[in-house]
């Protein structure tokens, strides 16, 4: 509860932040601490009860850190503490309604294709977040509200650096995970009985999807807002295969 | 400043007076400013006329287009009456121009005056740009620092003034570091180069492609220069004029126009400033352009006027485009953090005027506490002198000789500290009074 907690309130003080054209404000610093206890809470948390929802909260977490440091892009924490407040309540209604999904007491096998998979939805999720900042950023530009930008907000070359960065990194984990899972059934370590058709068919069309962007970019040259705006859809479509298919998956979304 | 129009704030200190008669922008339209204005040629012939005509040692003229101000020091308060300081400025302007259309009453309507340490506040806060028209613009820095070496060629500089003007720049170099008065560009040909750090926080990583080499081009240029960026090209209809701009900057190629859309492919920010009267970069342009960029985006910023760049490239993807109007909102945001500064600057100024009335007021003191220091010492060298020469320390040895001189020397140092203390902790008629006091006693030469 202590991870809730620390993201709910650094969500409220990012957002503040992220509204408020001064970037040393105490609430956004205050913010970025709340989040970093909140990621080591969330951690803990995950590695204890290994929950679904846990692990892909601390995973996004992590992905975020790693965003700051790597593309100096804070401001995506006010996109993602939300996320990560909304995805460790829906694990608190999962575990209580019996669909958590025990990664703990899970086989290695299975485990690293969980893990895999959750990282790809993570940095999915991340590449939203980026998208988002990005097309607003592009809107200001565009409509030249120079008055409006927050004054260390990240350039737009920066962001559409992180957007291609983070879809690199979401697909190659989506594809270890379909390769992880796909070879797990093979060797008949998935559960008997398990229906994997709709799942299956959903993370083969979340892959095909982040491809095409990537190659629509790499090989068609699409700009970075039409690849900002495509990212958009692979995270509905993501986030379908998550909440949408948990129901029929006996060990949770991955 | 219009509300100082007369405010001559009475000095109590008996010694020099510091003074300033001026106008600035506030006071005084534009074209009074004008008819106030005076060239370096003619400062040189004013202030020599006008010291000796005033009998004043020390004399300065500061004279911008925004101010002309006469500062300087005088015996004592009681002759800077506002008469006087108008029949100088007068006089300062006739001799330099001839100018007959100077009355007492309509230069009571434009000028302000200052003495004491109002006119000491008042040069720390010009010098620091505190009173200019846009606070924190460096210019006026560089102005003040020529206006000194004005009064030192044309020999009215003196040991006050040049106390005052150290002070007043060491003032200034203080409040730019310490606020953000001067942090915020405010010039359309900075913003532009500044609203290049939306392309990319680092402009040294960005390719700067900088059409004319006029005022504004070369004005940008510089700047953009200054940060080293990937390339700097400069662009003009005429190449040479661009090829001597590049030879200024010692940075950068320079170009025609012929080749424009290939320029353009190139660069990350375009810059256009040229007197070009109909548009020089059209959409179809930046749409072959494209052809031969990355996926990074282009920054198309037309400070011209009239517009080098049709409005409509701005529907093209990746593509942002901007005017100059759209920069002038830029930096009158910019202009407001600065005045947000000014509260954190007056302070410092204050802390400064308060180091420097210390300094007045020691310099006042400095020959009495020098008399009392010397009568002290030989008053304990004498007596040491007369004492020692008893039969009854004829034993004693060198070191011991050496030791009680210490001793005696450190009791003078010590006694003279404390005079020098009281005199500045009393207030300033109670320290004059022990002064005389000190001077009836010890000053015997």
């Amino acid at each position: 509860m202590v991870d809730l907690a620390a993201f709910m309130l650094a969500s409220g003080l990012l957002v503040l932040g992220f509204k408020s054209k001064k970037s040393n404000l105490l609430g956004t610093r205050v913010g970025y601490a709340l989040f970093a206890i909140g990621t080591l809470c969330a951690t803990v948390h995950a590695l204890l009860l290994g929950n679904s929802a846990v692990l892909l909260a601390a995973a996004l977490a992590w992905g975020t850190v790693i965003s700051w440091f790597v593309w100096q892009v804070e401001l995506v924490g006010a996109f993602t503490a939300p996320v990560i407040a909304v995805i460790l309540v829906s694990g608190i209604f999962f575990s209580a309604g019996g669909h958590g999904a025990a990664f703990t007491e899970s086989q290695p096998a299975i485990k690293l294709h969980v893990a895999t998979a959750i990282l790809g939805q993570s940095f999915a999720i991340l590449a939203c977040g980026l998208s988002l900042l990005f097309l607003w950023l592009d809107r200001k530009l565009k409509t030249r509200q120079l008055g409006a930008l927050p004054e260390k907000f990240p350039a737009i070359s920066t962001l559409s650096r992180a957007l291609a960065g983070t879809l690199w990194i979401g697909f190659i984990f989506i594809t270890l995970s379909l390769l992880s899972g796909s070879l797990f059934a093979l060797l008949g370590l998935i559960p008997a009985g398990t229906n994997m058709a709709p799942k299956v068919s959903w993370a083969i069309l979340v892959w095909v999807w982040y491809l095409a962007i990537l190659v629509l970019r790499g090989v068609l040259g699409y700009r970075p807002h039409k690849v900002a705006r495509m990212s958009l859809v692979g995270f509905f479509l993501m986030a379908f295969s998550w909440f949408g298919l948990i129901f029929w998956a006996p060990w949770g979304s991955a | 400043m219009r509300e100082l129009n007369h405010a001559l704030s009475a000095s109590k200190s008996r010694g020099p007076t510091f003074f300033c008669v001026g106008s600035n922008h506030r006071t005084a339209g534009i074209s009074t400013r004008e008819s106030f204005y005076l060239t370096p040629v003619e400062i040189n012939q004013a202030l020599q006329d006008a010291s000796q005509r005033f009998k004043l040692d020390e004399l300065a003229i500061l004279s911008t287009c925004n101010r002309c101000e006469i500062f300087g020091v005088a015996d004592g308060p009681e002759k800077l009456t506002p008469e006087y300081l108008y029949s100088m400025y007068r006089h300062v302007h006739m001799s330099a121009r001839d100018q007959k259309a100077f009355t007492s009453e309509s230069l009571s309507q434009s000028l302000y005056i200052l003495t004491g340490l109002d006119a000491v506040r008042h040069t720390f806060q010009v010098a620091a740009s505190l009173d200019s028209l846009v606070p924190g613009e460096t210019q006026i820095t560089g102005q003040f620092k020529d206006a000194i070496n004005l009064a030192k060629n044309a020999g009215t500089l003196g040991s006050m003034l040049i106390r005052l003007s150290q002070e007043a720049l060491g003032t200034a170099k203080k409040i730019r570091s310490n606020t953000e008065i001067g942090r915020h560009r405010v010039s359309i040909a900075h913003a532009a180069i500044d609203l290049a750090r939306r392309a990319s926080e680092d402009l040294a990583s960005l390719k700067f492609l900088i059409l004319g080499a006029g005022e504004m081009a070369r004005v940008a240029a510089e700047y953009a220069s200054s940060h080293r960026p990937k390339e700097l090209i400069i662009a003009n209809r005429t190449s040479s004029r661009a090829f001597e701009l590049c030879q200024h900057l010692g940075y950068g190629e320079s170009h025609g126009l012929e080749n424009l859309q290939n320029l353009i492919a190139r660069a990350d920010v375009v810059i256009t400033a040229t007197t070009a009267a109909s548009f020089i970069i059209r959409q179809q342009d930046i749409a072959n352009a494209a052809k031969g960029r990355g996926d990074g985006p282009l920054f198309l910023i037309d400070i011209a006027l009239p517009r080098n760049i049709e409005p409509e490239i701005s529907n093209i993807d990746d593509v942002y485009l901007f005017d100059i109007d759209d920069l002038r909102d830029v930096v009158e945001s910019h202009i407001e953090k600065r005045r947000e500064s000014l509260a954190a600057a007056a302070d410092i100024v204050s802390s400064s005027v308060t180091n420097f009335e210390q300094w007045l007021y020691s310099k006042d003191f400095s020959p009495i506490m020098s008399a009392t220091s010397q009568y002290f010492m030989d008053l304990c060298k004498r007596e040491a002198e007369k004492t020692l020469a008893k039969d009854i320390f004829s034993e004693l040895s060198q070191r011991q000789h050496e030791a009680i001189n210490a001793m005696l020397e450190a009791i003078s140092s010590k006694m003279t500290s404390d005079v020098a203390q009281t005199l500045k902790k009393l207030p300033e008629s109670e320290a004059r009074q022990l002064a005389d006091a000190l001077e009836t006693i010890y000053k015997r030469d």
